[in-house]
């Protein structure tokens, strides 16, 4: 038998698990259910978008959900790629075709079996940038359904308030949010998200979506719209209101949108513009090269004669959550009082709790975690503080199953690490009337206090 | 032109706004801000008019003689149908 002459094939690894990404933009929630592909692009995919996802549970209410493939660059396309109008987007009662030379996709209302109202499939290129463009393509379309809008605008916040400094290419928007002192108050410097609160209330967003494809943006968090700021260049500082006719004018030509010659689209977006322009007053900024935020700020509060400091509280729990979970992987650790009573004896309404980021393979049995479980709605998102009785990695399809008790109940919740919930951190402290008690029980006492059936086949499993 | 009669042009989105009207154009995607005035314009072209159709209806609502008022008329109809928001 003659041999097989020699062959070496070396492949990027690929990870096997699909990847579920729930972004919440602009209070609009899709879902993308990403195919197996290089670790390294999911890696960076999941990095990128981590601080506008959601826990990806099934019940979680969202706008769309996508099945995304992804496929290496084409070389030789079928046809040449139309510079003037490379996107193409055909928008239906009944369907909705986008499409670009790295990417396509389509979603049609409500299909059996998924939660949400459109649902579909799209590939795309193997390539973050083309991934990041469908993004905003697909908010750009759903989030005026819901009267909001992506606007080309640097977002920045003063204290408790949001400012909008929409703008084409060119119109100082980046410089200015270069110039922040505190970067965690720049919502975006390119495009951000407007929408209305259940009040009718207008607010601002931040976005994944960075000038030069930068990284940035914290949370989900909304802020209250102040005023939109139409930049100007200039050789002094001025501030000019402007009459809502205008600001809606210029506003529209910041809207980011994509279809072309679409009547119903056109007025959806006017209708948009003039309620914003109506509420929230516009202004032309003249600025200096060296004028600095915090001036341009002072004199809004002026012409405003509005307070800034009164503190804004989050129109829905899951905006909450999402900026505490900022907060704690930023600083690493956080203080926390919970409340209720599923983990008494040993933790009580009024403790406080030190809670420390952590990673998955580091947790144990015993260790009492903090875990963002998602609502079918934003306010009924919960964060829940639960003593983890084990955990298993069911498999490469997907990730790391998580079994939680509440010390005082009987039921045990499981759930998938980032799919039915997300594990924040643990808790590594608890203070009670100014003394420190140290994290209660573990393994040992937590088998005792179980004295249930649950405990003895868990405690076999480990081998315990 | 003060015979022909003007009609707007088919399928533009527009919006009041206090007096002011504004028109966007789906197909140029370009916004047009019309003021007070121009905004009157756009409201007897609705059902289609003739510049002195529009004269004799503004005449008694501004304090203008009318030989202006068709000579500014005109001169804004001409502009309305550049911006192609009027049919040519």
């Amino acid at each position: 038998m003659q041999r097989k002459p020699p062959d070496i094939v070396t492949r990027a690894a690929l990870d096997d698990r699909s990847t579920d990404i729930m972004l919440s933009l602009g209070g609009v929630t899709g879902h993308l259910a990403l195919d197996p592909a290089p670790g390294p692009f999911l890696r960076q995919l999941r990095e990128r978008y981590q601080a506008f996802t959601v826990p990806a549970a099934p019940w979680v209410k969202r706008a769309f959900s996508l099945k995304v493939s992804f496929h290496s660059a084409v070389y030789h396309r079928p046809k040449p790629i139309s510079w003037d109008r490379p996107i193409d987007i055909r928008e239906t009662d009944h369907a909705l075709d986008v499409s670009r030379w790295d990417f396509r996709a389509h979603l049609e209302p409500r299909q059996a079996g998924v939660v949400g109202p459109w649902a579909g499939t799209a590939s795309c290129e193997l390539n973050p940038l083309a991934f990041d463009s469908m993004l905003r393509i697909l908010w750009s379309v759903f989030l005026p359904r819901t009267g909001g809008a992506l606007l080309h605008a640097c977002g920045l916040r003063s204290d408790e308030v949001g400012f909008v400094f929409p703008g084409v290419s060119g119109a100082g928007k980046s410089t200015l949010a270069a110039k922040m002192p505190d970067h965690d108050h720049v919502l975006s410097d390119e495009i951000v998200a407007v929408g209305m609160d259940e009040l009718g209330r207008w607010r601002i967003s931040g976005t994944p979506f960075w000038g030069d494809f930068k990284r940035g943006g914290g949370s989900i968090r909304s802020w209250p719209l102040h005023a939109l700021s139409f930049l100007q260049q200039s050789d002094q500082l001025a501030l000019t209101p402007i009459a809502p006719g205008q600001a809606a004018r210029r506003l529209l030509e910041c809207f980011l949108c994509f279809q072309h010659n679409d009547v119903a689209i056109a007025e959806r977006n006017m209708a948009v513009a003039v309620n914003l322009c109506q509420q929230v007053p516009g202004f032309v900024s003249q600025v200096r090269k060296d004028t600095a935020p915090a001036d341009i700020f002072g004199v809004l509060r002026a012409k405003l004669a509005k307070n800034f400091s009164e503190k804004d509280t989050p129109p829905t729990v899951r905006e909450v959550i999402s900026e505490f979970r900022w907060s704690l992987n930023k600083h690493g650790k956080y203080a926390y009082k919970p409340r209720g009573t599923s983990m008494r004896p040993w933790l009580k309404t009024g403790d406080s709790l030190f809670i420390e980021t952590v990673f998955e393979d580091e947790l144990v049995p015993g260790d009492i975690l903090l875990y963002w479980s998602p609502g079918e709605t934003p306010d009924g998102d919960q964060l829940t503080c639960h003593r983890m009785i084990a955990k298993t990695d069911s498999g490469k399809s997907t990730g790391v199953h998580v079994y939680a008790k509440g010390d005082a109940v009987s039921s045990v919740q499981r759930f998938e690490n980032g799919r039915q919930a997300e594990i924040l951190g643990k808790v590594v402290g608890v203070s009670r009337d100014g003394k420190d008690l140290g994290v209660p029980g573990r393994l040992g006492n937590l088998a005792r206090l179980l004295g249930s059936l649950v405990a003895t086949p868990v405690l076999r499993m480990r081998g315990r | 032109m003060p015979a022909d009669v003007l009609r707007r042009t088919d399928e533009l989105p527009f919006q009041r706004m206090k007096g002011e009207t504004l028109v966007v154009d789906p197909k140029t995607r370009e916004v047009h801000l019309l003021n007070e005035t121009a905004s009157r314009i756009w409201d007897l072209l609705e059902g289609g008019a003739t510049v002195l159709d529009m004269v004799r209806s503004l005449s008694e609502e501004y304090e203008v003689d009318e030989a202006t008022l068709t000579k500014q008329i005109a001169a804004f109809a001409i502009e309305l149908e550049a911006k192609r928001l009027l049919k040519p």
